[in-house]
């Protein structure tokens, strides 16, 4: 196995020792600290979340140079508009079905190994981080210091972005690039069984 | 010395420079220089401090290639402004949610993909100094002490942003720049991000 290949392997594997971090909390979560990691393992602990945002990484890795950074600059900003409005109080309607239709649709666009117009992809990837940001304002713990929460949060999507470009970038291969169109067709099929939850 | 050693060596450095501050205020054996080190760490304690001077910091690094002393100098007299009008204007300027404005507006500059004119960084540059010295004002207390410790947010101030902008333009030189760039466009949007969200939570109260 080459270096590249390794080191795109190791960056895949993380995202799963975040999700064993948990085990070894003995403390409860308080102050800086316990608003860092609560805001950190909100969009971690959501499946829906999780296979959008390593799409949104996936697709831009697929689309090349500018997506592959354009995109995961423009979902965390937008997200956080999204978490603004929910913060706030403000309504928006069909969050859920939004939230699953993103994984249908970023799922498919990787499926499917589609290549918009660069503008399409980022506002289609904006329009959706609004519904995911929404999701995370209303759900927000009240207890937790809101900056390292929101920093927590913000790193956490981040994070699953890079695990979902370091994936997207097997592409570069044939076999990696069957394995990443296969894992876009997977993100497509949870985000149905999500959306038939939602419904 | 090979490159792994290196940066050993560099890291246990790190770790002890973070160390000896912690052994100095111990002991504290000259009146008043605990004060300055509270107030030179002032800005490391607050999140939102940290956050504005590390996007402060990138946007200078990366944007100002030739004559940073000049924007140092504002950053500076802007600072020493801040602190001496704290006392004055504490209370009727909402400086906490400045910060946080300003925070957001330098991580969204940090993403566009242009050279932004002198006066505007300068603007930003010097802000930055008078609203995070605008918060940094100590509790009331003895003359000197309360001076010793406003001059070592002064310090800690500058400080942090002139390293933190050679940090930046350090990391321009040393790797490619291209990804660096790309790497600072991401940073700017996380910061921007975190920004708004703490715009949200001040904004929707307690």
């Amino acid at each position: 196995m080459s270096n590249r290949l390794r080191m795109i392997s190791t960056l895949s594997a993380l995202p799963f020792f975040l999700l064993l971090s948990p085990l070894v909390h003995a403390h409860t979560e308080e102050g800086v600290v316990g608003g860092f990691i609560s805001g950190f393992l909100h969009p971690i602990y959501g499946p829906d979340h999780v296979v959008a945002m390593v799409a949104v990484g996936m697709w831009g890795a697929f689309l090349g140079n500018p997506a592959i950074w354009l995109l995961p600059v423009v979902f965390p900003l937008v997200m956080a508009f999204g978490g603004a409005l929910g913060v706030l109080g403000l309504p928006l309607p069909l969050v859920e079905i939004g939230i699953a239709a993103s994984a249908i649709v970023l799922g498919l666009m990787v499926l499917l190994a589609l290549r918009p117009p660069l503008w399409v992809a980022a506002v289609l990837v904006g329009a959706f981080g609004i519904f995911h940001g929404h999701a995370h304002g209303t759900e927000l713990p009240a207890a937790s210091n809101p900056l390292s929460y929101a920093i927590g949060f913000v790193l956490a999507t981040g994070l699953m972005h890079l695990a979902g470009i370091a994936f997207g970038m097997l592409a570069n291969s044939p076999r990696g690039r069957i394995a990443v169109r296969t894992a876009g067709g997977l993100i497509s099929a949870s985000g149905i069984y999500f959306l038939t939850g939602a419904l | 010395m090979t490159r792994g050693p290196r940066l050993l060596l560099s890291l246990g450095l790190g770790v002890l420079t973070l160390g000896l501050p912690l052994m100095a205020l111990a002991h504290s054996p000259y009146p008043g220089v605990r004060g300055f080190y509270v107030g030179a760490l002032h800005p490391l304690t607050t999140p939102a401090h940290v956050l504005l001077i590390v996007a402060v910091s990138i946007l200078l690094g990366s944007q100002v290639r030739e004559g940073r002393m000049r924007y140092l100098v504002t950053v500076f007299t802007a600072t020493a402004a801040g602190l001496v009008l704290a006392f004055v204007l504490s209370g009727f300027l909402p400086s906490a949610l400045m910060i946080l404005v300003l925070t957001t507006i330098v991580g969204a500059l940090l993403i566009l993909p242009r050279t932004l004119p002198g006066w505007l960084l300068m603007a930003l540059a010097g802000l930055s100094g008078f609203l995070l010295a605008m918060e940094s004002i100590p509790d009331p207390g003895a003359f000197l002490d309360v001076l010793i410790t406003v001059f070592g947010s002064l310090v800690g101030i500058h400080y942090l942003i002139m390293y933190g902008s050679r940090g930046a333009g350090y990391a321009l030189d040393r790797w490619d720049s291209r990804v660096t760039h790309l790497g600072f466009r991401v940073a700017g949007s996380w910061i921007s991000a975190i920004g708004v969200l703490m715009l949200a939570f001040s904004l929707s109260g307690p």
